[in-house]
């Protein structure tokens, strides 16, 4: 599955507001929570989305964290998830 | 150079220690190790220290219990982790421990910008919707009538203050106030336990709350002389279905602090909440709030369970707390046509047959978590 295709269709589908920025790169970067992309239950949702599209679960640590801020830490963070998963 | 804010304190546990940011509610286990590290923070070093992760969400089961933030009993710590300096210090200012300066320090003391912002502390609802939303993945909604309420919602569980405290308490002034042929109004009635409790001492009793849900739950469990309707309490015209000069006793618990300390950005119209009170008390009618007490909920409760002690960091400006402090709100109702007829701080008394712990126990015999004023239209 294409991680990144994935999450930004989901950004395209669910966000409040588009992602901004005229590169793919600054979409990538764009911090969705502090720009209010995405709102408290947007979140919860969309954590509950990845999780059960990817078949990962994200820790708490995960959620709360620097990568999951953006876009782009979001898709390094889920193939991580995924990458593990592989090997276990 | 990183430094140790004042806002530090630490206690002893059973030969280790916990390091605990009294303002931000933050805490890390360390060893004699550790802490002499602290001491010397000018020097570079670059050993080894034990960290343990004793910071916890301690209301996670109910608002309280124990809401001091972190694991006083070592046997129920996590195992330790073993960091090697720098990672250590990272460990100690994500926890509030050490600062590199007080600017950057204080700037973390601000309402969360969103769901997971962990770097600004935010107020306790902040901090529970994080942890709710994010570590239990619960619906706040649902997680305050089960901390509060037995899991059928017909009773007030005992293992908790609300059951130790706040229930006996109620039962016995609802006796003295209500009875055959008076008329009581619950204001934000959740899932009308207290206005069934009301309407067993005889009294006519209408419950109100703007959450559908909880009224259709209430009107589902309504005593004979009870009866739920929704109602935006707090928007104009809410209440006009209530006659005016109708009532004789209005209600309200744990709902009268949000038009202090509201929940989103806009605080209610407390204006309008208490002309609407005075227009439908009946002459002499009394309105009652019962509310946490302004000093000493969510206050840390420290020490031996028989010897309490707490910490007050904040009271005037609250950056934590949920409620406002017992003069604000006293001069806010006083002001607006009311006169205060009684002034109640709730203790557990010795009679109460507690069932929760022997800290809640030995801190709430000592500290009131709740108030409740009564007043009389001027």
């Amino acid at each position: 599955m294409n991680v990144k295709a994935e999450v930004l269709r989901y950004f395209d589908a669910r966000a409040q507001a588009p992602l901004p920025g005229g590169t793919e790169e600054e979409r990538l970067g764009c911090k969705y929570l502090d720009q209010g992309i995405v709102d408290s239950m947007g979140l919860v949702e969309m954590i509950t989305s990845f999780e059960a599209l990817f078949g990962i679960r994200f820790s708490s640590e995960d959620v709360q964290g620097y990568e999951f801020q953006t876009p782009g830490g979001l898709i390094g963070l889920i193939e991580k998830r995924l990458a593990e998963k592989g090997t276990s | 150079m990183p430094f140790v804010p004042k806002d530090v304190v630490f206690f002893p546990e059973s030969g280790r220690w916990v390091a605990y940011n009294v303002f931000a509610r933050t805490a890390v286990g360390l060893d004699a190790s550790g802490l002499e590290r602290l001491s010397r923070l000018d020097e570079s070093a670059s050993g080894s220290y034990k960290i343990w992760d004793v910071e916890w969400f301690s209301n996670e089961e109910c608002s309280l219990f124990d809401p001091t933030g972190y694991r006083r009993e070592p046997a129920k710590w996590p195992k330790e982790r073993l960091l090697p300096e720098a990672e250590f210090m990272a460990e100690l200012k994500k926890h509030a421990i050490i600062a590199d300066d007080e600017a950057s320090y204080l700037a973390r003391f601000a309402p969360k910008r969103n769901l997971a912002d962990r770097e600004r502390f935010g107020n306790f609802h902040q901090r529970l919707g994080q942890h709710l939303l994010l570590e239990r993945r619960e619906k706040p909604a649902e997680w305050w009538l089960k901390q509060k309420f037995t899991a059928d919602q017909g009773g007030v569980r005992k293992d908790t203050l609300y059951g130790a405290v706040q229930l006996p308490f109620l039962r016995t002034y609802f006796s003295e106030v209500l009875g055959p042929g008076s008329t009581a109004l619950d204001i934000g009635c959740g899932n009308g336990f207290y206005a069934n409790l009301m309407a067993e001492r005889g009294a006519e009793v209408l419950g109100v709350d703007p959450n559908e849900e909880y009224v259709a739950f209430a009107g589902s469990r309504a005593r004979k002389n009870a009866r739920f309707r929704r109602a935006a309490v707090g928007e104009p015209g809410a209440l006009d279905f209530v006659a005016s000069g109708s009532i004789d006793f209005v209600y309200m618990s744990d709902a009268l602090l949000f038009y202090f300390i509201p929940l989103g950005p806009k605080a209610p119209d407390l204006d309008l909440l208490l002309r609407e009170i005075a227009r439908v008390l009946k002459p002499g009618g009394r309105f009652a709030s019962l509310e946490p007490h302004g000093v000493f909920y969510l206050s840390p409760w420290l020490g031996a369970p028989e010897r309490p002690f707490t910490i007050v960091s904040e009271y005037r400006d609250k950056k934590f707390g949920t409620a406002p402090n017992p003069g604000r709100l006293l001069n806010a109702v006083l002001s607006r046509g009311f006169a205060l007829s009684r002034a109640e701080e709730l203790y557990l008394s010795e009679t109460d047959a507690a069932e929760c712990d022997a800290r809640a126990k030995g801190f709430a015999a000592q500290f009131p978590i709740w108030h409740l004023f009564e007043f009389r239209k001027a």
